[in-house]
């Protein structure tokens, strides 16, 4: 044996039971570094909690760190919302703003996103942020329809953008319902997927711990491609309950986009004042220089004929973003961590789209803003 | 199916328990061809055939050639066998850019494209068949009588897909003596799997992130980024290349098998051809050995010798893909070896050492080796002709573009530089790894691996990017 042998050896532990409580003991070391590090460099604990209507929403009073875009620690106030502590009103208008990661803004200390933005241009704002990463078009009346009673908005806005236009609608889980005999939508919604359930089973673990909270990031597309795969057999097998099978009216395929989507609108108009800001995606050039992306421009026209039809007013921030990387030279989308000039809207892209907003609201409702109370 | 797959870690236990319930050394073999059909057979069922195909002709033509009567005959079965190869390479690699750049200078109107999907690998395993005829038609091996074992030869899974590039003369011999797994190679050949899906999938698919959105508009970004993207394009592929080497070495040694090596820190070489005797060492011994040699490789003055490298170096670029920027990195790695050889000729008529010694030479050789190579990569990478241009322009100094420095790129540049400082200048650390087998109990190999692992499950990007060298 050569000498190294002989130390290797040596250092290996003589029987099955100490290699057993070493290999136990180098398993919990690994752990634990493992939750330091992902705490300290990746992610904090989910601050996710399974909601049965929207799928999961932000557990009230919890924090998030995040370092994928941008590098941010927030706090989530007491309904769960990524601003601070809602005040009774006070003359100030209030605006509450709804929409998807770009209106959640994981990705911006609290300070520096457009609903911020909006309240720093014109201080007679009480700007709420309602957002929440991954929202759908579909389930957004679903939380205005939750908050509008508490909070008692004189206006919402809701941003939506290019997925909400393509995919969202089109969505395998977004049920069209339409009355067979008049052919009018009485119905359209996202249905909660079923990968959200997990967080019902998992929360109290993943609320606790960052090391499970990256884990079940990983493997989620594998425990959702299985998901997906058990629902294909189940339905094959014709395992599939009829409950949800009876409410579903009638679907009508030849619907197009444009009246689905003016139904979606119709119904925030229904809710409370309602507008739309619609954040365009760029195609950027040479020197700094950027246009609104033909995709993203295509998408909204779309919105804008289904707004028009609506009678909910929309505003685009194409122009707004374009000139703001003129102005600057900054690109409003991306972060030197992620993808830059893509991925979602950095400060300088909030501070855009914050004009954007303030321009909306006045546009909106001029007498309104006109009564609302300076500080 | 790529390695890093849950798809192949699941194929790969099958295969391995089939291998502890089999007990015949025939059986065993059969199992490991079948395996590697359907391991191929998961990207394109129907390409199974083809590879089925290569198999036969190579052992047959093999076979008629080595019992040819006359060495005319001999001669004709050779032949027709490298036709049969080069031209089914040619076919599905080929048709479309020389049916287009035949077009274009004959002034005809367009190619009509070619409506064929490239086969996965298919540059490595017409290699093997090449190597094992060229050895034969030469008399340096003998015939391999048993097709199963050919077959296998040609499609063995580890490397049928990127390699290392098999010689028959090194992987024939292993499958006569009794296949088995055993502890001592399952712990090393496991070790180098961890090792090459580290290099994979933390390094690599984490710069291709960075890298792909440069290169996708190379005109937005400033000169900084553009250098960036540079250096970690470097490392990509190299640790996407290398990555996949590895695990192919380990995936090998747990079934039995030793392969050859193929990655030696190439970026740590201190002149263009020490570069090649680093990077992808199967091909470029392959190159050697069955095209400049054949050329006539050193053995007609020195003139012919420059043009038979450079020869060499051009068609390497070309097995690489059918595209010129795949031609003008090996025309530029052509030059560069013309320019070292001729600079260390000049040296020793003056006789003087080849390469002269000493750290400051060492360093300017290695800086410049490197920058260059680095540089080399651009055309390599870059989609087109005109995104090369458009980046080389953009790495003067002056432009006005958007400065990217991605954060995780930086980090893994930094770890990048920190692995190649330990292997130059603490080797002992490097060569202490993998862990023999009566270490594994002790708590820097638990530690170690252990930290290896967890890494990779957390780390690892949620959407797996197939190998760069699977196109090949």
């Amino acid at each position: 044996m050569t000498e190294q042998g002989a130390r290797a050896a040596q250092a290996a532990p003589k029987g099955i039971g100490r290699v057993l409580v070493r290999g136990l003991l180098a398993l919990l070391v690994v752990l634990g570094s493992g939750e330091f590090l992902v705490r300290v460099f990746v992610a904090g604990p989910s601050p996710q909690a399974y909601d049965p209507e929207i799928g999961y929403s932000y557990r009230p009073d919890s924090d998030l760190f995040q370092s994928k875009e941008g590098f941010t620690h927030l706090h989530f106030n007491a309904i769960g919302l990524n601003d601070r502590e809602i005040a009774p009103r006070d003359g100030h208008c209030r605006v509450l703003v709804i929409g998807d990661s770009y209106t959640a803004a994981l990705h911006v200390q609290q300070d520096l996103n457009f609903t911020s933005v909006a309240e720093r241009l014109d201080p007679r704002l009480d700007v709420i942020n309602a957002g929440r990463d991954g929202l759908f078009l579909g389930d957004m009346h679903k939380v205005a329809a939750r908050l509008i009673p508490g909070l008692r908005p004189d206006l919402v806005i809701y941003v939506i953008s290019e997925r909400a236009v393509d995919t969202d609608i089109t969505l395998p889980g977004f049920e069209v319902v339409v009355d067979p005999r008049s052919g009018s939508i009485v119905d359209a919604v996202m249905q909660v997927e079923g990968q959200e359930t997990l967080k019902r089973i998992f929360g109290p673990v993943l609320n606790h711990s960052a090391l499970a909270t990256r884990l079940a990031a990983q493997f989620k597309p594998m425990i959702v491609d299985a998901m997906t795969q058990f629902e294909v057999w189940r339905r094959d097998l014709g395992w599939t309950g009829t409950a949800r099978a009876a409410t579903a009216v009638a679907t009508a395929p030849s619907l197009s986009d444009e009246e689905v989507l003016a139904f979606v609108f119709r119904r925030f108009r229904d809710q409370a004042p309602a507008a739309l800001l619609y954040v365009n995606g760029l195609k950027y050039g040479p020197h700094r220089k950027a246009v609104i992306a033909a995709t993203s421009l295509d998408a909204q026209a779309v919105a804008e004929r289904a707004a028009a039809s609506a009678g909910v007013t929309i505003l685009g921030t194409g122009a707004y973003l374009a000139d703001s990387l003129a102005r600057t030279g900054q690109p409003p989308f991306g972060f030197q961590n992620a993808l830059l000039p893509g991925g979602h809207l950095n400060v300088t892209g909030h501070e855009a789209v914050g004009h954007a907003l303030v321009d909306l609201v006045h546009d909106m409702a001029p007498e309104l803003t006109a009564n609302c109370r300076a500080p | 199916m790529i390695f890093t797959s849950i798809t192949f870690f699941v194929f790969f236990a099958i295969v391995l328990v089939l291998m502890a319930l089999i007990r015949s050394a025939k059986g065993r073999i059969w199992m490991l061809l079948v395996a590697s059909y359907i391991f191929y057979g998961n990207w394109n069922a129907h390409y199974v055939l083809l590879i089925f195909m290569y198999g036969l002709w190579g052992w047959g033509l093999g076979l008629a050639m080595y019992n040819a009567p006359t060495p005319a005959r001999k001669k004709f079965y050779f032949w027709l066998s490298v036709t049969l190869s080069l031209g089914t390479l040619a076919f599905f690699k080929y048709a479309n850019f020389f049916g287009e750049n035949i077009a274009r200078l004959l002034e005809l109107r367009s190619w009509e494209q070619v409506d064929v999907v490239l086969p996965v690998g298919i540059s490595f395993f017409t290699f093997h068949t090449m190597s094992y005829l060229i050895d034969l038609y030469r008399g340096k091996i003998g015939p391999s009588r048993d097709p199963i074992k050919f077959f296998l030869f040609v499609s063995f899974f580890p490397q049928l897909v990127a390699g290392p590039i098999l010689r028959a003369s090194s992987f024939l011999p292993q499958l006569d003596r009794t296949l088995r797994v055993t502890w001592p190679n399952f712990v090393s050949g496991a070790q180098l799997f961890i090792g090459g899906a580290i290099q994979k999938s933390l390094f690599a698919d984490h710069l291709s992130i960075f890298v792909d959105q440069v290169y996708r508009s190379p005109e937005i970004y400033s000169a900084g980024t553009l250098w960036l993207a540079v250096a970690a394009y470097s490392m990509q592929i190299f640790c996407d290349f290398a990555g996949y080497s590895l695990m192919a070495i380990g995936t090998a040694r747990i079934l039995g098998f030793e392969l050859p090596e193929n990655f030696r820190m190439p970026y740590l070489a201190r002149s263009v051809a020490d570069f090649w005797h680093r990077w992808h060492i199967s091909l470029s011994t392959w190159l050697r050995d069955y095209l400049y040699i054949p050329l006539g490789g050193s053995r007609h003055g020195p003139t012919r010798t420059q043009a038979n490298m450079f020869i060499t170096m051009l068609l390497g670029g070309l097995w690489h893909g059918a595209s010129w920027n795949f031609v003008l990195w090996g025309a530029l790695h052509g030059l560069a070896l013309g320019v070292h050889r001729a600079w260390t000729g000049w040296r020793e008529q003056r006789g003087r050492v080849a390469e002269p010694a000493g750290p400051l030479w060492s360093f300017v050789g290695w800086a410049a080796t490197l920058l260059f190579c680095c540089l080399a990569w651009i055309p390599f990478r870059s989609p087109s002709f005109e995104t090369t241009g458009v980046y080389l322009r953009g790495l003067l100094p002056g432009g006005d573009g958007i400065a990217w420095y991605h954060t995780p790129t930086l980090l893994i540049l930094a770890l990048a530089v920190l692995w190649h400082a330990t292997w130059q200048f603490a080797p002992r650390i490097v060569v202490r790894l993998p862990f023999r087998p009566d270490e594994l109990a002790t708590w820097p190999a638990m530690l170690t691996l252990g930290h290896a692992i967890l890494l990779l499950i957390l780390l690892a990007p949620l959407n797996t990017q197939p190998f760069i060298y699977f196109q090949f």
